[in-house]
């Protein structure tokens, strides 16, 4: 199993953040290699995910089932590859900035400092790791830099409620009103394939995690085009 | 202003053969890739050699010579081939080797069983001809060049024996942990192994390589002798690059010029399985400044299966089928249903039949056509990267029966029961009588060795039943700019132009609509390039 995990702290209501996350719409394009999903009834849908390795890239579809739901607190998904073997899970966590906040964000940065430190993983990574590193956070980058500026011409075009620039009215955050945002990943490949899956896809997935979590709460608190 | 002795336009097997050449003789060499990765099709290929007479297969007691290479050269080009540039080739192929052995750390290993493409002409061999390389650890390179090394469409750092051992149509026996550790340490195989060690060796005697440097123009002085090339800077200005000594074409076929396959090769080649940059800069280069063009009609065919929603280099990916099509338990048939070719024939010569032309129709009776294929068929083997336990994916059509799986994907139902009936009523005894297929050598080279009593060849079972398009495709054109036994350019009069030298798939391949055997490809063009190398060192 491989998995990546990251908490990011959002200027908007606990509630809002849960309703936010609950219409798949708001944040599917933060999905990384997302192409497009359908709902197919209150509990599962359907994505196609473009996977880049490299100069080869491939789209695979994914049933995506409710697993369990505590409205305002947390979400879990199921995940399982319809055209490539394939499972894990996703996690949604929100808990309110403050003390229960800050003592999960601390307990986020506890967790982080378990890990070896930034410098020892980058000694014990092989170049070629390194490598796939920084270009899948290239990858990601640009990805979501051709998103902002799609949104920015939608934005300026309609100059009215564009979710880019406006998610932060909608929700009515202001400083001080904060949640804290979890998510978490989990994917198994299987199949005979499924070390070299693995090992291509470790790299992938705490960028994954950290760009899904940083977009939304870009997009929440109006920042995103700051970025780009 | 920008200098050098020599200017080697694309940095596949050829280009980088000539710059290790040049590079050898103390010439001062730049390398010129249009994309932003180096190797070209090469990388992607599987990197074997294809050379008559090696001194690895008579160290294990094999048997060539130079009159059987002749022989099988006229015959396999059907005698019209250059006589002067088939044994420039014959004569070379194998100094070309040592000199790369002995300026790489490449070590060859024979394959002794792989047979000649046609193996019942004169002078062909059933095994030995076709020589292979080893892994290459890329972290040998120096940055940043170890991250621009091309890898192919699955990117698997496994050799070609390997592959052969392990089966190339059951995944499912590769050893992935292994592999995956082989990745996470940059080591690659094949094509790209090869090009690795060719671009380490070129690189340790001086050679410049620059990416992501497309060449838009040749430079000629006032007595015509090309002496540079303009080429695209990152920054978008147009620079032109000097040569002292010449340059060397060295930019791939034009498959991916939609415009260049309608205007020349009259076959519908829809499916290129070669990386997109190669869309026949050089070929335009060359005509422009009048060089004499040869074999335009022709490419390494073979035919394709798109695996929809895999893509390369943001392109389609076409992958080719030289083992799937020969596995029992499943024929090729068009869309009236009827087989029309020995499925298990080299990819080369079979996909010319996807092209053949029907008169009287006015249309190409076999395109499209499918492979179909049973439920122990789907249960055995991998379809591309599809393996016996992954779904099913969208772009393989399955139904219970056969009437209901033509009926799918738009074949004559009645035609294909009745053309299954027929192929299992010989299949059954392991015969084709139609299309002999299983009979050479070449077709029993592949296939299912516990199948008998024809490895190629049983009847297709129960149902559900499946059905996978193929695509007429290539590995890269062939046709281009003429050259001499030196690999320098002649005009249409068949005059020399002075400093202008051209190998590999940009060139007219000395071997006209043949392809002699497996590797066939990158050994003439790395032959021309190692001429194109000597002659500009002694220029």
């Amino acid at each position: 199993m491989i998995s990546g995990t990251h908490t990011v702290e959002i200027d908007t209501s606990p509630e809002a953040l849960w309703d936010y996350l609950m219409e798949f719409d708001n944040w599917a394009q933060f999905v990384v290699g997302f192409q497009k999903f359908r709902i197919v009834d209150e509990r599962t849908s359907v994505w196609t995910l473009r996977g880049d390795v490299g100069v080869l890239a491939r789209e695979v579809d994914l049933e995506v089932v409710m697993l369990e739901q505590e409205p305002g607190r947390r979400a879990t998904y199921s995940i399982t590859g319809i055209t490539e073997r394939l499972e894990g899970t996703g996690t949604f966590e929100i808990s309110p900035r403050g003390a229960s906040g800050a003592q999960a964000a601390s307990a986020a940065r506890q967790a982080a400092d378990a890990e070896p430190s930034t410098m020892e993983r980058r000694k014990r990574q092989s170049w070629w790791r390194r490598l796939v590193r920084r270009w899948a956070l290239a990858t990601l980058r640009r990805q979501h830099g051709e998103y902002a500026r799609a949104q920015r011409a939608e934005s300026s075009a309609s100059r009215s409620s564009g979710p880019a620039g406006s998610a932060s009215a909608q929700t009515g955050a202001a400083v001080g009103l904060g949640a804290v945002f979890t998510f978490a990943l989990e994917v198994t490949p299987g199949g005979p394939m499924a070390p070299m899956v693995e090992m291509l896809m470790r790299p992938l997935l705490a960028p994954s995690a950290e760009d899904f979590s940083t977009r939304i709460r870009e997009q929440l608190e109006g920042t995103s085009h700051a970025r780009d | 202003m920008p200098e050098t002795d020599v200017i080697i336009i694309g940095s596949g097997a050829a280009g980088l053969t000539a710059a290790l050449t040049a590079a050898g003789a103390d010439l001062e060499v730049t390398v010129l890739e249009k994309s932003g990765l180096i190797g070209g099709t090469s990388a992607v290929s599987g990197g074997s050699i294809w050379a008559p007479v090696n001194r690895w297969l008579l160290k294990q007691g094999g048997h060539d010579s130079r009159e059987d290479a002749l022989a099988y050269l006229e015959a396999i080009t059907l005698g019209n081939g250059d006589p002067d540039l088939l044994v420039a080739f014959t004569d070379n192929v194998n100094p070309m080797l040592e000199f790369v052995v002995k300026h790489t750390g490449i070590e060859f290993e024979v394959n002794p069983d792989h047979p000649d493409y046609q193996p019942h002409l004169p002078g062909a061999h059933t095994g030995g001809r076709t020589i292979q390389g080893g892994l290459f650890d890329s972290s040998q390179l120096p940055e940043p060049l170890r991250d621009r090394l091309r890898k192919s469409s699955s990117g698997v750092p496994i050799t070609r024996l390997e592959v052969d051992t392990w089966g190339m149509d059951t995944l499912e026996n590769w050893d992935w942990t292994l592999l995956a550790d082989r990745m996470s340490k940059g080591i690659v195989g094949m094509g790209s192994a090869l090009i690795g060690e060719l671009l380490h060796g070129a690189v340790q005697r001086g050679a410049v390589v620059r990416t992501a440097a497309p060449a838009r123009e040749l430079v000629r002085d006032t007595a015509g002798r090309v002496c540079g090339v303009a080429v695209d800077g990152e920054s978008g200005t147009r620079d032109i690059l000097h040569a002292r000594r010449g340059v060397v074409l060295a930019s791939g076929g034009f498959e991916w010029n939609p415009d260049f396959v309608q205007r020349f090769l009259g076959r519908p080649m829809v499916a290129p399985a070669s990386p997109p940059a190669n869309t026949g800069d050089g070929l335009a280069m060359s005509i422009a400044i009048g060089a004499g063009l040869g074999n335009m009609s022709e490419a390494w065919w073979g035919p394709m299966i798109q695996p929809t929603g895999d893509s390369y280099d943001n392109a389609p990916l076409f992958r080719p089928t030289s083992s799937l099509r020969t596995l029992p338990g499943g024929l090729i048939v068009n869309a009236r249903g009827r087989r029309f070719v020995n499925e298990a024939m080299n990819y080369n010569d079979m996909a010319k039949a996807l092209a053949n032309f029907d008169p009287v129709a006015y249309s190409y009776p076999n395109q499209p056509c499918w492979l179909v294929f049973d439920e122990r068929f789907r249960k055995s083997y991998s379809v591309a990267t599809c393996t016996p336990d992954s779904p099913t994916p969208n772009w393989m059509a399955t139904a219970s029966t056969l009437a209901e799986l033509a009926r799918t994907v738009g074949i004559d139902p009645d035609g294909l029961e009745h053309q299954v009936r027929e192929f299992n009523s010989h299949a059954v005894r392991g015969e084709d009588p139609e299309f002999h297929r299983g009979e050479s050598v070449y077709d029993t080279y592949r296939g299912d060795a516990r199948v008998i009593p024809n490895r190629t060849l049983r009847p297709l079972e129960e149902g559900p039943y499946y059905a996978v398009p193929l695509l007429l495709g290539c590995l890269g054109t062939k046709g281009g700019p003429l050259t001499d036994a030196s690999g320098q350019v002649i005009d249409i009069w068949g005059t020399p132009i002075p400093g202008l030298f051209a190998c590999g798939n940009v060139a007219a391949s000395a071997f006209g609509t043949g392809y002699p055997g497996a590797g066939a490809t990158l050994a003439a063009g790395m032959t021309f390039g190692y001429l194109a190398g000597q002659a500009l060192a002694a220029s």
